[in-house]
């Protein structure tokens, strides 16, 4: 866990140089990127990450680590998934920690 | 990945430096123009995920109609689930949020000058245009499948061309005991579980109003998406009703006679049918066409990480148009290609390295009460194509991999899961919440 937030400080750090050098407020490109990342999350859980008819809340009901490795379980098939497991299987650990940016409580 | 993205960030700041220091051309330039031609399931998407992420964009959607009626869940309106009117929505809730909506046909792209031609309104210019244009319908690649024959077979497959209503009024006023034929394209084309989702639903209607009705679905290709869910959910639910009959048993319908209600195969054999659906081969939209976007296939050629067309540059082509594949022509995808053409066309004009995409589809089908069934995909691009990510995706379970009760639950709750996936999305892409 540790050095997953390690990497995503480094990489916000290097988003933030990039789009400082490029003229522009530092979380916008950070914003773009979480909100491309979490595209296909919005698709089910919705825009507020609230969920509905059945599917789970995703939006301030965990802390960063816990969402992090909530995703990590079900790509071993953990917590009886039906979708999610085939989901995660395509994502990045790094993917996963932005996603924690979005849905997580905030830190 | 952490390699990646160092690599992607450095090279972001070392495109972006000239640019920088040579004027502060983001603050002081004018706001960039976003157009978007379309306002299906890419188009909208496009356009409220731009309103969203991009406050310092102008943002403006060109859409002939005033409301929108999906195809997803059109299926659920033949099978008596849904209303027409729950899955028809309009642009309000996106031009409460800033878009500006243009009710108009664009009818000319031109690529140099930068502008849309409208059909009623003043011409549109743009920096960077995305274009969400859906299909059209090959007219007479099935002998005799003309416009006119299609009151009499209806296709069903683009309500701004037809609504569902058509082929749901034939289903109604069909006697017990007839036959509904399915003719169903070859790949690829738009909706790829969509036919059989329709066998499904059509189905689950006979079973209560006419029991003693076939469905026969002749078929150009010898296999579909979700295949073995759909029939060991058909032998389960509506044993006897479905024969499919694939490419290689002389299922490719090659020519249609509308006022003898019959369907001839490749190989001579003809179908009468109480109620036909004819599902004919598709391209890219016309605009899409007319501006040069499509290739000999009569879809359009895509760089994999922006989806800004290989043909045309400044133009990016999202959805069904799109040459996308693997990834399905689907509404679900076209969303995520909307997200990731619009955060590329804004960094392509502020000088900025794109961000490197992701792509995701879910696709759920409903086969019957309580019952449904999905498939995802997750995908990237690698150098000129799309690839899926190995080991990810796939369809749900077969019945045989899970005890009864945990089939069944499975099941029920894909059925409920799919109104959410549909409710999540269309609130979405209309700005709704």
């Amino acid at each position: 866990m540790p050095s997953t937030l390690a990497r995503l400080g480094r990489m916000a750090a290097l988003a933030a140089t990039a789009a400082l050098l490029a003229g522009l407020p530092a979380a916008a490109n950070d914003q773009a990127r979480i909100a491309l990342v979490t595209g296909g999350c919005v698709g089910c859980h919705g825009g507020d990450g609230s969920g509905g008819h059945g599917i789970p809340k995703i939006a301030q009901t965990m802390n960063r680590a816990d969402f992090v490795a909530m995703m990590k379980a079900f790509r071993e098939n953990k917590n009886n998934p039906t979708v999610m497991n085939r989901i995660a299987r395509g994502y990045t650990d790094e993917e996963f920690a932005l996603m924690a940016i979005r849905w997580a409580k905030p830190e | 990945m952490t390699d990646t993205l160092t690599r992607r960030g450095l090279l972001a700041s070392a495109a972006a430096l000239p640019v920088a220091l040579a004027a502060p051309r983001v603050s002081a330039q004018a706001r960039m123009r976003l157009v978007i031609i379309g306002g299906g399931f890419g188009g909208a998407s496009a356009a409220r995920f731009a309103r969203d992420t991009f406050p310092d964009v102008d943002v403006t959607l060109i859409e002939r109609s005033r409301s929108f009626t999906t195809c997803p869940y059109g299926n659920l309106v033949l099978g008596g689930m849904r209303k027409i009117e729950e899955i028809t929505f309009t642009y309000d809730g996106l031009a409460r949020r800033g878009v500006r909506v243009v009710h108009d046909e664009a009818v000319a792209v031109d690529p140099a000058a930068k502008t849309v031609r409208l059909r009623n309104g003043g011409p549109v210019a743009y920096d960077r245009l995305v274009m969400s244009p859906g299909i059209d319908l090959r007219w007479g690649a099935i002998e005799g499948y003309t416009e006119g024959a299609a009151e009499r077979m209806p296709h069903g497959w683009a309500p701004y061309l037809q609504p569902i209503t058509v082929l749901e009024r034939q289903l109604r006023a069909m006697p017990d005991g007839g036959v509904f034929v399915m003719a169903i394209p070859d790949n690829p084309f738009r909706c790829p579980p969509g036919p059989y989702e329709r066998i499904s639903m059509v189905a689950h209607y006979f079973k209560q109003a006419k029991p003693r009705a076939k469905i026969l679905a002749l078929d150009a290709k010898n296999g579909f998406s979700k295949q073995p869910l759909f029939q060991e959910a058909w032998e389960e639910l509506y044993p006897g009703m479905i024969e499919w009959r694939g490419a290689s048993n002389d299922g490719r319908v090659v020519r249609v006679d509308p006022s003898a209600m019959t369907l001839r195969t490749e190989f001579g054999d003809t179908v009468k049918a109480d109620v036909a659906n004819v599902i004919p081969p598709q391209m890219a939209g016309k605009i899409a066409r007319d501006t040069g976007l499509a290739n000999q296939t009569g879809w359009c050629p895509v760089k994999p990480q922006t989806f800004e067309s290989a043909l045309v540059p400044g133009i990016h082509v999202i959805g069904d148009a799109s040459i996308a594949a693997p990834m399905p022509k689907s509404g679900f995808v076209a969303s995520t290609h909307a997200k990731q053409a619009v955060a590329a066309a804004v960094a392509l004009h502020r000088g900025q390295t794109p961000p490197d995409p992701v792509y995701f589809n879910t696709c759920y089908s409903h086969v019957g009460t309580d019952y449904g069934i999905s498939i995802v995909g997750v995908f990237r691009a690698e150098g000129d194509r799309f690839i899926e990510v190995p080991n990810s995706g796939g369809i749900s379970p077969r019945n045989a991999t899970m005890s009864r009760e945990r089939k069944e639950e499975y099941r029920r709750l894909e059925a409920h899961y799919a109104d959410g996936w549909y409710e999540a999305l269309t609130r979405q892409m209309f700005g709704l919440s």
